[in-house]
């Protein structure tokens, strides 16, 4: 769960990192008084969650009210690239003598937490194709401690900044794991001219399945949970997720819609990802991505279905596993039928298709045959299926 | 030989009791499975299917032995089930929950690599040495159908894949020396690059499929490995390829997302062609290719 | 009755008993003053487990396959 910048410089001032004075401007009526409290000049930026703000003219340097209130105006007006912005952070502009970028993130291959420094912020992952990082790995039962990055940062630094950003890489570090972060960046960490330390941007993410034991430390400094997708979630995908959250038996859901008309209700993980693909190589439209997993309810299987089936110009529905271990195919079955039944379909008429072999087969193919579905079986790749519906709806059109 | 554990492996289920477990453990010994114990805190005495039960993995060990361990317990208890085990001694781990909070994660692993442990998992379906052993839930209630013993090493990011890839092999004659699926969170214990050197010691893996995704470095790493110390045939298969025009999007597994230019199928898929794979489109041409390659 | 499983509950039932309802993994029955009825919403998540069987002392249970 990515938070905003301001909530993450809030974090930053608790931890006792140097942060620039700031206010957070929530309404647009409320930008001059925001001005007065930091004054001219100042650094304002749009808060969202975004990355790439600076290079899509959401930080400004701002000399005087009248380009505070264009720049909010604009904002709070017409959203930042199409999304409606939290606020705009006023920061006091600071007399920048050089930038860093300093993070602590997952190494997955390493199988560890890492430290990340290099010199000049933002770009960072150019800088990190270019080899130019420094890293340091951090055991989780030594942590980071000062005597570690004094060593880590003696040849960038020395004397009084030397101890200074050790000490900031040693509360960052602190930070990212009281509040079970999987990310934790400055960039840029800026050094003034006069030689102070700030963190002029903070990028903070929270570990998803951290979240219920966060719950106390989310309340004490006002995070609210949020999803947040790349674009917003569309209306289905927030019904389809509250499916899925109706009990805690399997996953039907992890739906990300698209403009087609071939209902998917594909999975395990893997499998959903290499029916997508066949579906999309033979030439369908598919209407959604989605998830099945660890054998769920047959409530959610059939809330689900009718969801899916709910979009307008569904031609076909394609129901789609590989082999399935701990996922009973008789369960998704009844699932899935429900579903076409609840939405007035028949499903001996509409076209469909099962390929979903595994766990209680015989009883699932039972239940098929008599509802007069088209099924494969494990001796069919989910390729053929996929290819099969996709043929189907080519020559129905 | 079955690399990892074969049928003299004496398996201890951590969380036998509890509901994530279910029907795994009897569906384990009807597979031939050596299990000796399961260990669930506070039931200790009982019996699961004839299976003893115990409080700790300490007197589970003690009074049974045990050489792996297969935990199914609920997320926020995984981290201490599989450092009770490290500390008993248990050296192969296979960590079947998932969800678990990822600094209990690092911590886990880095305290099992410390003591010469070997942690699969978290959100692995588990691992198949078929007619040997299998330890989690690949297969389900009838693994023979899907698996069975031969040439081919399989190493996958997905638990459903395993089977899907074993049974089309399987229905086209060629069997498999052991299959592993290493979970699909972005951060686990055994990763392609862990498995490889076992594989190419083991006598009776002629060739290797691997399952892959787009995320993550996990391929970048195997296919560099492949290319300097990896002599036996690598098939490799992608899901998600669609992945690559949608960045910032996650799909699935919490490790499916890429960024423009980092962690793409394309990317990866260059890199395991240059290291000598054989990359297929459609996972059924694998059995034809490893036809011509056995 | 189900669309895929009709659990019944047969005349003999022990009012009082409540033994099915504590024990069935997806809330099938349900007790309305201390009679068992078939909670009709949950009857089609019947996995078939027979543990409701196994319990009544008064076999007054029927689980039918509508398929």
């Amino acid at each position: 769960m990515r938070l905003y910048e301001f909530e993450g410089k809030k974090l930053f001032k608790e931890w006792g990192l140097p942060v620039p004075d700031g206010e957070l401007v929530e309404r647009e009526e409320e930008l001059l008084k925001g001005g007065k409290k930091i004054g001219f000049p100042l650094v304002a930026k749009v808060q969202v969650l975004k990355g790439g703000r600076g290079k899509a003219g959401g930080v400004k340097v701002i000399n005087d009210e009248g380009e505070l209130l264009e720049f909010g105006k604009k904002f709070f007006r017409e959203g930042f690239l199409g999304k409606p912005i939290k606020g705009i952070l006023l920061e006091k502009k600071l007399d920048v003598e050089k930038e860093f970028y300093l993070g602590i993130t997952i190494d997955e291959l390493a199988k560890r937490n890492c430290l990340l420094f290099t010199r000049g912020g933002m770009d960072v992952e150019e800088i990190a194709r270019s080899g130019r990082v420094l890293k340091l790995h951090i055991d989780p039962f030594t942590g980071l401690k000062g005597f570690l990055t004094k060593g880590f940062f003696a040849k960038e630094f020395k004397g009084k900044t030397l101890l200074e950003i050790s000490e900031i890489a040693v509360k960052l570090y602190d930070l990212y794991i009281k509040m079970d972060a999987t990310m934790a960046e400055i960039n840029p960490l800026i050094l003034t001219k006069e030689q102070k330390f700030f963190c002029a941007d903070s990028r903070i993410e929270i570990d998803d399945d951290a979240l219920v034991r966060q719950k106390g430390n989310l309340e004490r400094f006002n995070i609210p949970l949020r999803e947040e997708k790349e674009r917003e979630p569309t209306e289905l995908e927030i019904k389809a997720r509250e499916i899925d959250q109706l009990d805690h038996r399997g996953v039907a859901g992890r739906v990300v819609e698209f403009d087609g008309d071939i209902a998917l209700i594909i999975g395990g993980g893997g499998a959903s990802l290499t029916v997508f693909d066949a579906i999309l190589r033979y030439g369908g439209k598919p209407a959604n991505y989605c998830e099945i997993g660890g054998n769920p309810t047959v409530k959610k299987v059939q809330k689900l279905t009718e969801l899916l089936l709910s979009k307008k110009g569904i031609k076909g529905v394609a129901v789609i596993t590989n082999v399935l271990s701990n996922t009973r195919v008789d369960l998704v079955a009844r699932g899935v039928i429900k579903g076409m039944l609840a939405r007035g379909i028949d499903p001996s008429k509409f076209p469909v298709v099962f390929r979903v072999p595994g766990s209680w087969e015989e009883e699932g193919f039972k239940i098929l045959e008599k509802y007069g579905i088209k099924y494969f079986t494990r001796d069919q790749t989910m390729d053929e299926a996929a290819k099969y519906i996709v043929d189907l709806l080519k020559k129905e059109a | 030989m079955a690399i990892l554990a074969d049928r003299n492996t004496r398996v201890i289920i951590q969380g036998i009791t509890g509901r994530e477990a279910a029907t795994m453990p009897q569906e384990m010994l009807a597979y031939g499975t050596k299990v000796v114990a399961g260990v669930t805190p506070g039931k200790g005495g009982q019996r699961d299917h004839g299976i003893p039960v115990f409080d700790t993995m300490i007197e589970a060990v003690e009074k049974c032995g045990g050489d792996a361990s297969v935990v199914s317990v609920p997320p926020l208890f995984a981290k201490d089930a599989v450092m009770e085990a490290v500390e008993a001694g248990i050296k192969l781990i296979i960590v079947l929950t998932e969800r678990i909070p990822k600094s209990d994660v690092i911590e886990m692993l880095s305290y099992a690599e410390a003591r010469g442990a070997r942690v699969i998992g978290p959100n692995s379906p588990g691992i198949i040495c078929p007619e040997e052993t299998r330890l989690g839930y690949l297969g389900g209630s009838n693994p023979q159908k899907a698996y069975k013993k031969g040439p081919v090493g399989i190493i996958s990011r997905s638990g459903g894949m395993c089977t899907e890839l074993a049974n089309i092999l399987t229905r086209n004659g060629i069997g498999q020396s052991t299959v592993i699926g290493i979970g699909g969170d972005p951060v686990v214990g055994t990763i392609y690059t862990d498995l490889l050197p076992l594989f190419q010691q083991d006598e009776e893996t002629k060739a290797i499929v691997l399952f892959c995704e787009p995320g993550g470095k996990k391929e970048e790493a195997a296919a560099e490995y492949i290319k300097e110390k990896f002599t036996k045939k690598v098939i490799v298969f992608f899901g998600g390829r669609f992945v690559d025009k949608m960045p910032g999007m996650r799909f699935g597994h919490a490790s499916v997302i890429v960024r423009p230019g980092y962690g793409t199928t394309e990317e990866k898929i260059k890199l395991f062609k240059s290291a000598g794979c054989i990359v297929v489109e459609n996972y059924s041409e694998i059995p034809q290719v490893l036809k011509e390659v056995l | 009755m189900g669309t895929f499983v009709s659990i019944i509950i047969k005349e003999n039932c022990k009012e009082g008993c409540k033994r099915c309802v504590e024990v069935c993994p997806v809330n099938i029955f349900e007790l309305k003053e201390e009679k068992v009825s078939v909670f009709s919403e949950n009857e089609d998540e019947c996995t078939f487990c027979n543990l409701c069987l196994e319990v009544c002392p008064e076999n007054a249970l029927l689980i039918k396959k509508e398929y």
